[in-house]
């Protein structure tokens, strides 16, 4: 059973999305590492350009380009691999596989697919296949029927009796089930979901069961074991995904723990899995009886978790035992002294919580339910329920380093704890506080006695906190259930050094325990730590050489995603290769970063102040890394250097500088940088001032920003009125700043890495969209296609000015708007930004890790090469819309999307048609909805013109029709929802019959009371293309226009189009020269960190 | 093209009137195209042998009347009265309700030419035999619309598909709001060319809009060439200008043979006749000239329909 074969593709997942994150960066990433241990030279595609394993040092040969069965037939026929692992890119690549094995391709080129047969992965995916098989070998499911037609739906509830559970086979993280309470919420419902599914499943509804999940692995000679069992807090009714989780599992008796346990196994055995899959069970509190609710023949979310948790390298062993080996055969890389046939013990806690962000998103709904939208999680490890719950809330970045001091007051917490939103574990808690019962909450919430008792116990020491003098003992409680410094401070009236101050003096410490995935049963090397008030000594020595700390980025979140993981990643390989010790801190499951082996110590822990500080008291590191994990790391700089700290890069002052709008604004004033006008709001009069002088519209920000958080603009008086009263929630310490909102300009970005206020390295990139789209949900394009050299030059001057005036080292983001060579600066971040690795990637260039020797001071002067590319990188971004029920899919100046993809092309729209493809969008056959605003409408028409030429068929509505006619252009006319007349937009959207939809809404596309925004929502709902932004709609158009003349040209590898950089002599792979000579006869270093 | 199932339809069209375009069925359409194709094919002359059909011409036509009037004669049929209102009776006075009264009694079938628009419904009305509208002022011409689609359909083989000009005249032309009637049937792209004062009617483009008609405007004959399989000229009439606007227009609206260089193999012109100097002659050499082998088609047409008004049974 031994795999032979020399070449492996990998599927990746793409753009990270709610349901489908960063967990599947881990999993791909191990994959290549097992893979490469066995010499086998590995492929991947996978356009997601931010994550670790689309490194240079990863796969052998990557292909940033669509995940779609017709691109990845090609990468099949080009690089002829002998086997394909479809279970480490989530639900993505498990669906390409099946449609790639449908089609006929993997036999056509004898593929064979490692791991789980492609027989029992169709028959785990199938709902119905899936519940006979069960049914078989005498399991219990719920009692379901498969539909195909919404009359077989109501016939089926009729049967099972409201309310029923409706589920979407082949879905991911859940979509389109729920709780259907009655005959015509079903029938909506149904329909939609038949939009994009061929058959759905309605099932007894088991609401207040318990949730569990059971991680088991399975080698070809059916040794099976049971890695990980978790419990959900939440009981049945809320996605696992959207669920508090903990693990191992608390309330389960060993005589029910042992019957779940026998059976997933039964189950992993009947489907003759081989490597890893997940079985989730729900389990009714009255009885103990139990129902299969679900299976994943794949690598999961549950699994990444159940991996960190246990320290057990799940994806690593999945892929060796696909390769053919036995359990006994694979070594446990973590204790390096056992083999990987063994089942974890866990002698600490772990939980997980979930982290949303559907408050950004205005109009979305904030309930949670049983389909998936939080965005990221974090994991908290600790050694009782409570310090590991209340470390987790801390890890949020949601303004809580507790429970305690959450920010917000929750006016009805009963009804948030019974129709639960994304703060339910707030609303229980401040309902503990006011005195709610246990019993009460129990009947809300369903949640188990065991979990409530507990958050009611921290509760009521709160409660004491307050009303009796803070004594050792006291403290020395408060701290083992979890209490932060800061919350001790505020209920003590103190501040949070106080606190500090007064608990070290105590000697209560936290200590820092290894995660040997043994539980000290046997002795182990393990570089894995958590720390814990439960303990009286540290596992482990302070490392004995000083150390380099790097924060990590805590929980993904619009705006702090996966590359910022890549940022940390790349920051610790590029100090190990430094030969320094890296530390590395993070709080995220999701990540690579937490991987055991990319640091030489992993601290699983949280990134406060108060942790880091605890951290760095006994490492005494030589310097800590802030610059690379996004706002929360940068947003700890300015204390931890004023407490003391030494930082490696910017001085603290200098990012102060930069982030405080004031002093930025005076620097910029100084070196005669021009800038929008602004000003800082400090009463609603001041500001309607300003706003009258400048004119409307106008932007609102707070001073500290990441993904444009309650960010906004302003058209007119009554929207500034109303943003006012909301932005004083935001944040107190900074006040709101107003400035002039600029729409029709250019806006650019230069990344960079700079040492002592010289440049040394610098890439310019381009946005595609006119400014006013935040960054992060910008299309950017490197090098620029479109920009003056005037504006090129100009920006390059302003930012060395900018960087010696700052006497920056290490990486720098400077944001850009141009008006005819008129350039004002936006924005000055001192720390890596989002599209590093995406400017690296495309530039071959490591900016990383120049930026890490460059703060080591060990960077020789060098020069480098970004903008004369004879290729064209270009990075979109990837929303999750269609998960947010309602919200307004518009880009504007709050950062919406959840991840990103990038893809290379011989020009500009070729790559950007790859990129946009790459973003589960499939090609427009010939029918395009247009609806556009007055203002924008002459813009698109030649694009039009060309298209009506070529024979694709327009649908428009009266004004853009009227247009369109006296321009020449033909469209069939259709009415507006509201005018509810036939041929009606809705009808047309709902049936299927429009490929593309472009709908360019005026400056009232924030407004969800119009037409327009019933054609943006329904786009989303039924999964059709849909472009917004008129920049965006111009190259699209021009894409589809040369469609026609496009053969089918050859797919390059990253590695093909690199090599064509004039200064890079990539030989191949991993290894890299370090000086070679360039055409121009100079020594060009261009160092990409070396794997090993 | 037509399909099968007409074959077993009853005919539908015994004892109508054709009046306007809308009264038409996409079904009646088909029946009278694939008549029409039968006839051409084979005449029988005896369909008609012992009708009597009133040609009632209340203003006068000479392309029109003389294509029924073959038609008729073709068919085996008798043709009855007048091209001109002039002798007529209702230069006496009489009212056209009263002449068509009389005449309904006489004939068979009255077919009705009148300068005023809804003449033809109002006869058809009165009358107890089937009426043809052969035109009613700058209303209707469904008989043309009727010829410009067999031929269409005859030389594309299809009548779905296609991108069709309509160039000139098309404020008071009627066969060319016949024509935009039938193209609400079909699925065509009309590329409407036309100086703003002659543009098609509001209420036609409101139609064509609602009926799932894809149209544009344009302002030169040239633009629109290499787009369409049909192109379709009008006559401009002078006295609708001034003298200096007349100039400027004529010129615009001329098709001369290089002006078709870039047009596709397949197109071809119609125009319903007369044409004043529309169309240069030397276009009449080209391969896309077509009005000629339009007219002719105009009797086979008729011939089809006075056969299904007044045969029960199909062909």
């Amino acid at each position: 059973m031994q795999f032979n074969g020399k070449k492996v593709l990998l599927l990746g997942s793409g753009g990270l999305r709610i349901g489908q994150a960063g967990e599947f960066d881990y999993s791909g990433s191990q994959a290549i590492k097992a893979l490469k241990e066995e010499n086998i030279q590995v492929v991947l595609a996978n356009p997601n350009i931010a994550t670790v394993q689309t490194d240079a040092h990863m796969a052998d040969i990557l292909y940033l380009q669509p995940l779609n069965r017709e691109v990845i037939s090609q990468i099949i026929k080009k690089e002829k691999p002998d086997g394909i692992l479809l279970g480490f890119g989530g639900q993505t690549a498990l669906n390409l596989g099946l449609a790639l094995d449908e089609a006929g391709i993997l036999t056509e080129y004898n593929v064979s697919v490692l791991g789980t047969a492609i027989n029992s992965i169709r028959r785990t995916e199938d709902r119905d296949l899936f519940k006979r098989a069960l049914e078989s070998i005498g399991i219990d499911t719920p009692r379901s029927f498969c539909v195909t037609t919404v009359e077989e739906a109501l016939s089926a509830a009729e049967e099972i009796g409201y309310p029923i559970m409706m589920r979407a086979g082949f879905s991911l993280g859940g979509l389109g089930s729920g709780k259907i309470s009655h005959q015509q919420e079903l029938i909506k419902r149904a329909k939609e979901c038949f939009t994009t599914v061929p058959q759905i499943l309605i099932e007894e509804y088991l609401l207040g069961w318990k949730e569990f999940e059971y991680e088991i692995v399975r080698d070809t000679d059916g040794n099976t074991l049971t890695i990980c069992n978790m419990e959900n807090l939440d009981p049945m009714g809320i996605h696992t995904g959207e669920s508090i989780v903990i693990a191992p599992a608390q309330t389960l008796s060993n005589r029910d723990h042992q019957q779940l346990r026998n059976i997933a196994i039964a189950i992993a055995n009947h489907f003759k899995i081989l490597g890893e899959c997940n079985i989730q069970f729900a389990v009714n509190p009255e009885n103990g009886s139990y129902r299969v609710i679900e299976m994943n023949a794949r690598l999961s979310r549950s699994s990444a978790l159940a991996s960190k948790a246990t320290g057990y390298p799940l994806a690593f062993v999945a892929t060796k035992l696909g390769l053919g080996y036995l359990l006994h055969e694979i070594k446990n890389s973590v204790t390096q002294k056992t083999c990987a046939f063994f089942e974890p013990a866990l002698d600490y806690v772990v939980l997980k919580i979930p982290r949303w962000d559907t408050h950004k998103l205005k109009v979305a709904e904030r309930t949670i339910g049983t389909e998936m939208k939080s965005v990221g999680e974090v994991m908290a490890i600790g050694r009782s329920f409570s310090e590991s719950l209340q470390k987790a809330v801390g890890m949020l970045n949601i303004g809580a380093s507790c429970l305690s001091d959450y920010p917000h007051h929750i006016a009805n917490p009963r009804a948030e704890i019974e129709f639960p939103t994304d703060r339910r574990l707030f609303a229980l808690y401040q309902f503990f506080l006011a005195g709610g019962t246990l019993a009460e909450a129990h009947q809300l919430s369903k949640i188990d006695y065991w979990f409530l008792s507990h958050i009611h116990a921290i509760a009521l020491l709160e409660n004491q906190l307050v009303s009796e003098p803070l004594s050792t003992a006291l403290l020395a409680i408060a701290k083992r259930m979890g209490f932060s410094d800061r919350s001790l401070g505020h209920l003590t009236q103190q501040t949070e050094d106080d606190i500090r101050a007064q608990r070290i003096a105590a000697n209560i410490v936290p200590y820092i325990k290894q995660i040997d995935t043994l539980a000290g049963e046997f002795s182990a090397q393990t570089n894995y730590l958590y720390l814990t008030y439960h303990g009286c000594e540290h596992d482990v020595e302070p490392s004995s050489e000083r150390p380099i700390l790097v924060l990590g980025s805590g929980p993904y979140s619009i705006g702090s995603s996966v590359e910022f993981d890549w940022c940390a990643v790349n920051t610790s390989r590029s100090l190990r290769e430094q030969n320094r010790k890296s530390i590395m801190i993070n709080s995220n499951p999701e990540t690579v970063s937490t991987d055991y082996d990319e640091s030489d110590r992993l601290y699983f822990d949280q990134l406060t102040l108060e942790r880091v500080r605890d951290i760095a008291d006994f490492e005494l590191p030589l310097g800590i890394v802030v610059s690379v994990g996004g706002q929360i790391a940068n947003n700890l700089a300015l204390p931890l250097a004023k407490a003391g700290y030494q930082l490696l890069g910017t001085s603290a002052q200098a990012i102060d500088q930069a982030e405080d709008r004031e002093k930025f604004s005076a620097l910029l004033n100084q070196l005669n940088i021009d800038q929008p006008p602004w000003q800082r709001a400090t009463s609603l009069e001041s500001a309607k001032q300003f706003a009258e002088q400048m004119g409307y519209p106008v932007l609102f920000r707070p001073s500290y920003i990441l993904s444009g958080s309650a960010m906004n603009v302003a058209y007119d008086e009554q929207s500034l009125e109303q943003y006012l009263k909301e932005a004083s929630l935001v944040s107190a310490d900074h006040p709101v700043v107003i400035s002039k909102f600029i729409q029709e300009a250019k806006e650019l970005e230069i990344d960079g890495v700079a040492d002592k206020g010289k440049i040394v390295i610098e890439a310019i990139t381009e946005h595609i969209e006119n400014a006013g789209i935040h960054s992060g949900d910008a299309t950017l394009v490197i090098p620029p296609q479109r920009l003056y050299l005037e504006t090129i030059r100009k920006t390059k001057k302003i930012t060395s000015q900018i960087v010696k005036a700052l006497q920056i080292t290490g990486p720098f983001n400077i944001q850009f708007i141009a008006q005819n060579n008129f350039i004002q600066v936006i924005e000055c971040n001192l720390r890596a930004s989002r599209s590093f690795p995406f400017v690296s990637k495309v530039t071959g260039y490591n900016f990383i890790a120049i930026a890490t020797r460059t703060v080591l001071g060990e960077q020789t002067p060098l020069t480098y090469e970004t903008l004369e590319l004879d290729y064209v990188g270009v990075k979109v971004p990837q929303f999750s819309y269609h998960r947010l029920k309602g919200a307004n899919p518009v880009a504007n100046v709050e950062m919406a999307s959840t991840g990103e993809v990038a893809c290379l092309g011989e020009n500009l729209h070729e790559a950007y048609l790859n990129a946009w493809l790459s973003t589960e969008y499939t090609l427009p056959k010939k029918r395009i909805l247009v609806s556009i605003a007055d203002k924008q409408k002459t813009k698109l028409l030649s694009f039009l013109k060309h298209l009506d030429e070529q024979g694709w068929v327009f649908y428009s509505t009266s004004g853009t029709h009227a247009f369109l006619s006296r321009n020449g252009v033909g469209s069939y006319f259709i009415y507006k929802s509201s005018e509810k007349r036939e041929p009606n937009i809705q009808t047309l959207i709902a049936q299927s019959k429009i490929d593309l939809i472009i709908n360019i809404p005026s400056a009232d596309g924030i407004n969800t009371h119009t037409d327009g925004y019933t054609i943006r929502r329904m786009a989303v709902d039924h999964h059709i293309p849909l472009i917004t932004n008129v920049q965006i709609a111009q190259i699209m158009l021009q894409c589809l226009i040369d469609l026609k003349d496009k053969t089918s040209g050859s797919l390059l590898s990253w590695q093909e189009y690199i090599q064509r950089h004039p200064a890079s002599q990539y030989p191949s792979l991993h290894v890299l020269p370090t000086h070679s000579p360039s055409s121009h006869g100079e020594s060009f270093n261009h160092q990409m960190s070396r794997g090993d | 093209m037509i399909s099968q199932k007409v074959n077993v339809l009853q005919n539908s069209l015994y004892g109508c009137d054709i009046i306007s375009m809308k009264d038409l069925s996409l079904e009646q359409i088909q029946l009278i195209l694939q008549t029409a194709t039968q006839l051409k094919a084979k005449s029988d002359n005896h369909l008609l042998s012992d009708k009597v059909i009133a040609h009632c011409f209340f203003e006068p036509s000479t392309r029109t009347r003389l294509s029924f009037e073959t038609a008729t004669l073709r068919l085996g049929g008798k043709v009855i009265g007048f091209d001109n209102d002039e002798s007529l009776s209702i230069q006496k006075g009489e009212t056209l309700y009263d002449t068509i009264r009389v005449i309904a009694d006489f004939a068979d079938l009255l077919i009705i030419r009148h300068p005023k628009e809804g003449a033809a419904r109002l006869a058809a009305d009165v009358s107890s035999r089937p009426v043809i509208n052969a035109g009613d002022g700058a209303n209707q011409h469904p008989t043309q619309a009727l010829v410009d689609l067999f031929t269409i359909q005859e030389s594309q083989q299809r009548l779905n598909g296609l991108a069709i000009a309509l160039v000139g005249d098309l404020k008071y032309g009627r066969t060319i709001h016949s024509f935009a009637q039938a193209c609400m049937l079909f699925d065509v792209r009309l590329f409407l060319v036309a100086p703003d004062l002659l543009a098609l009617p509001e209420s036609i483009c409101d139609a064509l809009k609602k009926e799932g008609v894809r149209f544009s405007f344009h302002q030169s004959i040239e633009e629109v060439i290499p787009k369409v399989d049909i192109l379709y000229l009008t006559r401009i009439q002078q006295e609708r200008f001034n003298a200096a606007e007349y100039q400027l227009i004529k010129k615009q609206y001329i098709l001369t043979p290089v002006m078709l260089a870039a047009a596709k193999s397949n197109l071809k012109i119609l125009h319903p006749l007369p044409r004043v100097n529309e169309i240069d002659i030397g276009v009449d050499h080209t391969p896309y000239a077509h009005y000629f082998e339009q007219a002719t088609n105009g009797v086979y047409l008729r011939q089809a329909l006075l056969t299904l008004l007044l045969n029960k049974a199909l062909l």
